[in-house]
């Protein structure tokens, strides 16, 4: 088994990939174990919430409308750039973090736990609530996100009212968070949503029942009439083995490409169920199985945009005087964090590519490294707001500019020849040795890519870049 | 090397027939968009809702148009639209998403598919040339295995790809045996060729016609662009979204609606003037309508059957088609279909794309609309 391959496949998939430090360290004593690393990460228990979630305060939208338009607007504006910080500084942190495994789950959870925050203190609670359960417990991260100001504004429930029930809520916590389609009935569906009449938010943007449009009557949910609260529902929900065995799916999904086989299935909804839904153990007994490691496993699975714009930012150091280029290139990839395209998520593997995110990929890496211009899209807004979407057009259409720093990569492969230095950057990023054979690189090579900037170019410009 | 796709030859004279679809995104509220004006139910279900009789375009006693769609009215009168009524699927399915697969699928809703009925209907179809989705990613409806179907966004991603060197290197390289590589390699030669065929027909005419500003607009001006140029891709995708409205719906549908309204009327005189308007079909259609009842938001929840119209100067049957679902005979607050979404997409293919193909794609206790 080829050493370097392996500890690149658990690095790439429990995290953002292999550190340039990571890849020289392994490379000089060949001794530890990759698992090794996944379980530190499993079990540790160092969250910290990013700094700028620490400073969003509410918006007051009752005291807001007492405002001249222009001033509203001003602060609705203003507000919506904190969330493009917020946005920024979370990529920083996968970048750097000791712990990728935790912002890799944080960002699972996000996908799962679909949702667009209107505001930036919600936005901060949401994310914060994410990242440190990430690692924890289903079951409190279930409740927990169940009563997030951003979720049940984003689900409807503040229209969801005793007499008048709105059923999105209800509807969306089994098809998508818990149960999965198939494993509940349309009646389930109407009964639990009059449980959750009621759930809004209060005056200090936090969970707040409202008693007087709680509906408290009987219902019958799961065949059992009482009067169900919404806490009883969520509860109720999972004791049902099909939702361990939906979740634990997906998760196994995350992390293999491809849904688990049927064994492995089996034994991590097991898991999940009998550990009353800790996340910990189904991460070790996927990284721990062995479909994890075989070959039709290894390099076939598709970096996610916000993976692979991680991977740019750790790997050459992206600078850039603010966080629009990291929204530009979210954007014009196809995932922009606080903003997935509905409440099922984002796409995975293939459905990341095609004909207009594949040369965008394929771009990037020249764009940081040689300077070429970057040009993005900017047919649609960013965010809700006209204010910002405006902006952003403007600045993009200029033009956009981050540049890369290398210099520990000079120093690491700087002496070596031109062709030693290709076969060690490939060796490092990417998930399979393929320049032995590949008349590509001497066809690329014809194109001019010079140097250690170049050489790096053209490996991150392969499509197997991509890949991990 | 390769094979190539597409050939890269100048355009002949096509002569067949075009399809542009055009998708409602988010569950249109088809009640309040093709309005029972007679029907007392209707208003009684939604007091805060309803379109006043008087404001609606009345296309006959009991039908009429929402207001914001004036011109579509002006294309029923002139017999270049039809609306099914009463359009769904067996068992509904509330989910957007499990109901827009079911819709791009055009399964029977029991089972799943990853292939879309206009992806393998490509698949199957003797044509080199793509299909063409404007928009940054594909949807399911245009893929399948083998198909060919390209999502592009706007005109200077065309260009884009066409002047990357390095890509076209990528896309000449040989094949990988290495998969989901090789699927990266053979999606690089896919777009570059694809680019190159539609760079070598877009002409920087200027439209006499005007377009209104708005990302509908801009996505069928780039349909009417190829289209006039006469390329031989005969199906172009393209979506507008915004319908999932469960609150305070009443601002938000009628802007929706104007702008769909202008868009396709600008479409439509762009062609009519080029003489192609005969030989192109718009379909319209969303994943789902929307419940019966007005919700306590000033919104409406998701619901189940709701309409399908076609446009074109060459419609063999113009008009109402099917019925109008009965508003006291609903389904857990629902209407009822009468007219399966799939009749018509198989009268689509087989009627106006002259596809053979078309029962393998559906199954053959579907029927076939005239279309």
């Amino acid at each position: 088994m080829n050493y370097t391959r392996h500890i690149k496949h658990y690095q790439s998939r429990f995290g953002f990939g292999l550190s340039l430090k990571d890849y020289l360290d392994f490379k000089e004593s060949n001794s530890t174990d990759p698992l090794t690393q996944v379980r530190k990460q499993v079990a540790a228990r160092n969250y910290a919430s990013l700094k700028i979630s620490q400073t969003t305060t509410p918006l007051q939208f009752k005291e807001m409308q007492q405002m001249a338009k222009a001033d509203r607007r001003q602060m609705i504006g203003d507000d919506r750039k904190i969330i493009i910080e917020i946005n920024g500084e979370w990529i920083a942190e996968m970048a750097k973090t000791s712990n990728p495994l935790r912002e890799k789950m944080s960002l699972f959870w996000h996908d799962h736990f679909a949702c667009k925050p209107k505001t930036s203190h919600m936005t901060s609670s949401y994310l914060e609530l994410i990242r440190k359960e990430a690692l924890g417990n289903f079951r409190k991260l279930l409740h927990g996100v169940s009563k997030e100001p951003a979720m049940l504004l984003y689900l409807n429930n503040q229209q969801n009212r005793k007499g008048r029930p709105n059923e999105n809520f209800a509807r969306e916590v089994m098809e998508l968070f818990t149960l999965g389609i198939d494993n509940y009935s349309e009646k389930d569906i109407k009964e639990s949503a009059r449980a959750f009449t009621g759930w809004s938010v209060g005056p200090d943007k936090r969970f707040k029942l409202n008693q007087r449009q709680h509906d408290s009557g009987s219902k019958t949910f799961f065949g059992e009439t009482k009067s169900w609260t919404g806490e009883e529902v969520i509860e109720r929900i999972l004791e049902e083995k099909s939702t361990a065995g939906y979740v634990s799916r997906k998760m196994a999904k995350y992390f293999l490409g491809r849904p688990p086989g049927e064994e492995l299935q089996a034994k991590l909804t097991k898991v999940f169920y009998e550990s009353a839904y800790e996340i910990g153990p189904v991460l070790l007994t996927i990284a721990e199985s062995d479909e994890f490691t075989s070959n039709d496993i290894i390099g076939q699975d598709i970096l996610s945009p916000v993976e692979l714009l991680v991977r740019l930012e750790r790997d050459f150091h992206v600078s850039a005087n603010d966080n629009f280029y990291r929204m530009a290139i979210q954007k014009s990839l196809g995932q922009i964090l606080f903003q997935p395209p509905n409440v099922a998520g984002w796409p995975s593997g293939k459905g990341w590519i095609d004909a207009s995110t594949l040369p965008t990929r394929l771009s990037l890496a020249r764009a940081f490294l040689l300077r070429n211009d970057y040009e993005v899209k900017t047919n649609e807004s960013f965010a809700q707001g006209e204010d910002l979407s405006e902006n952003l057009s403007r600045r993009l259409t200029k033009g956009l500019r981050a540049e890369a720093n290398i210099s520990d990569i000079e120093r690491a492969f700087g002496h070596l020849s031109y062709s030693e230095k290709t076969t060690e950057m490939a060796n490092w990023l990417l998930p399979e040795s393929i320049l032995a054979e590949n008349e590509l690189i001497e066809e690329i090579k014809r194109l001019n890519f010079k140097g250690t900037k170049g050489a790096l170019a053209l490996i991150a410009s392969l499509p197997e870049y991509q890949l991990k | 090397m390769i094979p190539k796709l597409f050939r890269y030859s100048a355009p002949s004279a096509f002569a067949g027939k075009r399809l542009v679809v055009v998708q409602l995104s988010g569950g249109n509220d088809w009640l309040n968009t093709v309005v029972p004006y007679r029907n007392d139910i209707y208003y009684k279900s939604r007091p805060k809702l309803a379109i006043g009789q008087d404001r609606v375009n009345r296309l006959t006693d009991e039908i009429g148009l929402h207001p914001s769609l004036s011109t579509l009215n002006n294309l029923f009168d002139r017999g270049e639209m039809a609306i099914f009524q009463g359009v769904g699927y067996p068992e509904p399915n509330r989910s957007h998403f499990r109901s827009m697969d079911i819709w791009h699928t055009a399964t029977d809703g029991k089972s799943h598919s990853d292939q879309g009925w206009l992806g393998k209907w490509s698949e199957k179809s003797p044509e080199e040339f793509p299909s063409l989705e404007i928009n940054e990613n594909l949807s399911l409806a245009m893929k399948a295995e083998h198909g060919k179907s390209l999502a592009i966004s706007n005109l200077n991603g065309i260009k884009r790809i066409k002047d990357d060197r390095l890509l076209q290197a990528m896309a000449h390289s040989k094949l990988h045996t290495h998969d989901m590589a090789a699927y990266l390699y053979q999606t690089a030669a896919r777009v570059t060729e694809g680019a190159d065929y539609f760079s070598s027909l877009i002409k920087s005419r200027s439209s006499s016609v005007s377009y209104p500003s708005n990302a509908l607009s801009s996505d069928l001006k780039i349909v009417a662009n190829l289209i006039k140029s006469e390329a031989e891709t005969k199906v172009f995708y393209t979506s507008i979204s915004g319908f999932d409205t469960h609150a305070n719906q009443r601002g938000t549908h009628e802007r929706l609606l104007k702008k769909v309204d202008e868009s396709l009327w600008a479409f439509r005189n762009d062609l009519k003037q080029a003489n192609l308007w005969d030989d192109t079909l718009v379909m319209i259609f969303s994943e789902f309508g929307r419940r019966v009842a007005q919700n306590s938001g000033g919104g409406t929840d998701h619901g189940t059957a709701g309409n399908l119209w076609l446009l074109s100067g060459g419609l063999k049957k113009p008009g109402m088609r099917g019925q109008m679902p009965s508003l006291e005979k609903l389904s857990k607050g629902d209407l009822v279909f009468n007219t399966d979404f799939r009749e018509i997409y198989s009268g689509v293919l087989h009627h106006w794309l002259k596809s053979p193909h078309s029962n393998g794609i559906f199954g053959s206790d579907i029927g076939t609309a005239i279309i």
